[in-house]
């Protein structure tokens, strides 16, 4: 029993006089510091021409010239990201779609799943969106960006949508794309359609929160009379300000506490900041509330529950939250409905 | 080692280990983004701060203490029965078979019919590694055929882990790796304590009974028989209790690494070299160490909360080196 426990933590003897023990030794070291300051020299090198590669090259004034100039109108069109599905099927015909990303048709997610039947799904990479041989591919910032890197250097033009913070960009994205495909008036049909519903849904809001007010339902505690709501994601995750869901949140009337908190962009909040900060509404994306994820269990904590037992939740259907599109509008619609009084 | 080995007396040792205990765990319900004293949360009931308190600080620590223990004395066990002191849960694939099965059973929805199927689904996974490592490094294996059992087990684990997580419908279902392999004690419920504490109970009544016959082995397995130890019941007992504690406190709070390592060798000299002793002391001293780290987890500050496997195997991975580096010779 000692003898065993003195073999664990008793000094090994050393022999030799460490690395440089024989010339061979000697000369091993130096050859591996040899290559491996090589190995620096030609990786600072590479990466100082990769930079300057980037400066030169324009590939994406290029794609956008090619398609804004000559006001043509695509017929196959190849659409790599879930939101510009939805809004390239609200404004052509499905004739000219030449392909959509295999959620276009999935109910949970997609809101034009119905006119997405029967059209061509592709995978995402190259080889994928070649082979349906597109004249105009459509795609967002953060995915496949290496398809679009090179579909970038080909004739083909390609559009990139970024993610939208507000219903202003929406509005951008929606008149970017119906140039593109050459369908403008429709496009800005759309997005009238678009105002008027949040404009009604607007003065609906001004209405409930007046209502709300003389029934003394919710303190007043001076600091404007909007209700503040909370959307509570998956793993503490909340969206802050210059987010899609703050635009959401504000288009009801509702104060976003996460933007309150100075949380820009995507933040995490403890639960027990979540507690302390008494929202008056709390809101659920449906799909993080079915799917069982380990992130997902927060969002059924006990503590919320007992000590949020009076809040109003709202649970949104995640197909009005997937993408910035004219369900949006509808999104909106849930939340003044549910938190009306 | 060279004068004759000091035992610290058991009073002393204990009362240490569990003074540091007492402070770890008012410390873990002390600290979070809500600043109270748990004194006040308990004069207020059913106030915001006492559902904060009861709900989600005690759980966490209690869960601390739990798993902590669990994996102290999980890692004491193994090395005494194993005789080599890099057994661990960790290293030798125990927790991360324990992850697999826990993963299969919660994204395969089969959590939602019955929740007593999560412990179960990581006491399973625990148990198919604990007795694949038995098969293919034995009891008196040598310390390199162990690691590479348990590198080979490891890496099955998390492949298969992988490829559950990758399978499931929600494509944001594979951000959940990072808990499953770093384990996180945040936001859990005293549900999660409920589910496995008759398991972790049962797994250490099994370790702990078995101080005796550790002792008994440390002598060789010879005399351990000729003392009365029967070796086969023994190995039941060490297989099955570690595949209970560990597979259950693995399947609420992900793979948590190397404090069944570090605690074992930080308390062998104060109790003696002692296997049996060693386990008492491990399960306290794993408790601490696990409540620590969680602390630390919450203090350090970064955008989203750390996990707390990444702080244990920041403390771990550099002591396991360590002790590779002091038993070089005997494995080169």
């Amino acid at each position: 029993m000692k003898q065993w426990a003195q073999s664990v933590t008793a000094d090994a003897r050393r022999t030799g006089s460490g690395v440089f023990h024989c010339s061979w030794c000697v000369a091993r070291w130096f050859l591996f510091g040899l290559v491996s300051t090589c190995f620096f020299v030609f990786l600072t090198v590479e990466s100082v021409l990769a930079s300057e590669k980037v400066e030169i090259s324009v590939p994406e004034e290029k794609s956008r010239d090619s398609f804004s100039g000559k006001n043509s109108s695509p017929r196959r069109i190849v659409s790599i990201n879930l939101c510009t599905d939805e809004l390239l099927l609200r404004l052509v015909e499905p004739g000219r779609v030449a392909a959509l990303t295999r959620f276009s048709d999935n109910a949970d997610v997609s809101t034009v799943w119905e006119t997405a039947q029967g059209i061509k799904k592709t995978e995402l990479d190259i080889e994928s969106i070649l082979a349906c041989s597109p004249d105009l591919l459509l795609g967002g910032r953060f995915n496949n960006r290496e398809a679009l890197h090179f579909f970038q250097y080909t004739d083909i033009p390609v559009i990139i949508f970024g993610v939208p913070k507000s219903f202003e960009d929406i509005y951008r994205d929606i008149r970017t794309l119906a140039e593109a495909v050459g369908e403008p008036e429709k496009g800005e049909t759309i997005i009238r359609q678009m105002q008027t519903g949040l404009a009604e849904l607007k003065a609906e809001a001004g209405e409930s929160r007046k209502k709300i007010l003389l029934s003394g339902a919710t303190q007043d505690d001076g600091k404007g009379n909007k209700r503040r709501a909370v959307f509570f994601q998956s793993g503490g995750f909340v969206p802050g300000s210059e987010t899609f869901e703050n635009a959401i949140m504000e288009a009801a009337g509702l104060e976003n506490l996460a933007a309150t908190l100075g949380i820009k962009d995507y933040g995490s909040l403890s639960l027990e900041k979540l507690i302390e900060m008494k929202p008056d509404i709390l809101i659920f994306a449906s799909d993080q509330k079915k799917q069982p994820t380990v992130r997902g269990e927060v969002l059924a904590h006990p503590a919320i529950r007992k000590s949020l037992s009076h809040v109003k939740t709202v649970t949104l259907p995640s197909a009005t939250l997937s993408c910035g599109s004219p369900a949006s509008v509808e999104a909106v619609r849930i939340l003044v409905k549910e938190t009306a009084l | 080692m060279k004068g004759q080995v000091k035992e610290t007396p058991a009073w002393l040792l204990y009362a240490v280990l569990g003074t540091l205990l007492l402070a770890a765990f008012l410390g873990s319900v002390s600290v979070g983004s809500l600043k109270f004293s748990w004194i006040s949360a308990l004069r207020h009931p059913s106030s915001e701060m006492s559902f904060v308190f009861w709900d989600i600080r005690v759980p966490r620590a209690v869960l601390g203490l739990l798993v902590g223990a669990t994996l102290g004395l999980a890692g004491a066990a193994m090395q005494g029965f194993l005789r080599n002191p890099l057994a661990e849960p960790g290293i030798l694939g125990v927790t991360g078979g324990a992850a697999l099965g826990a993963v299969t059973v919660f994204y395969t929805g089969l959590v939602t019919l019955f929740p007593m199927v999560l412990p179960a689904g990581g006491i399973l996974g625990a148990f198919i590694s604990v007795i694949l490592l038995y098969l293919f490094a034995g009891t008196l294996a040598s310390v390199q055929t162990l690691i590479l059992a348990g590198v080979a087990i490891n890496v099955i684990a998390f492949a298969g882990t992988s490829l559950m997580l990758n399978l499931v419908r929600d494509p944001y279902a594979v951000m959940d790796i990072v808990f499953w392999q770093m384990g996180s004690l945040a936001d859990r419920s005293f549900q999660h304590v409920l589910l496995i504490l008759p398991f972790v109970m049962a797994g250490w009544a099994l370790l702990l009974w078995d101080g005796r016959a550790l002792d008994a082995l440390s002598l060789g397995e010879e005399t351990a028989s000729s003392l009365g130890i029967s070796l086969k019941a023994l190995r039941a007992r060490i297989i099955l209790g570690t595949a209970l504690c560990v597979g259950a406190s693995i399947s609420v709070c992900g793979s948590i690494g190397f404090v069944g390592l570090i605690v074992p060798h930080l308390l062998r000299p104060y109790v003696g070299y002692r296997a049996g002793k060693l386990l008492w002391a491990s399960a306290l001293g794993g408790a601490i160490l696990l409540l620590g780290s969680d602390i630390a987890v919450r203090i350090i500050p970064s955008l989203v909360e750390l996990k707390l496997g990444v702080v244990t195997s920041l403390v771990g991975a550099p002591f396991f080196l360590f002790l590779l580096f002091q038993m070089r010779k005997k494995i080169l």
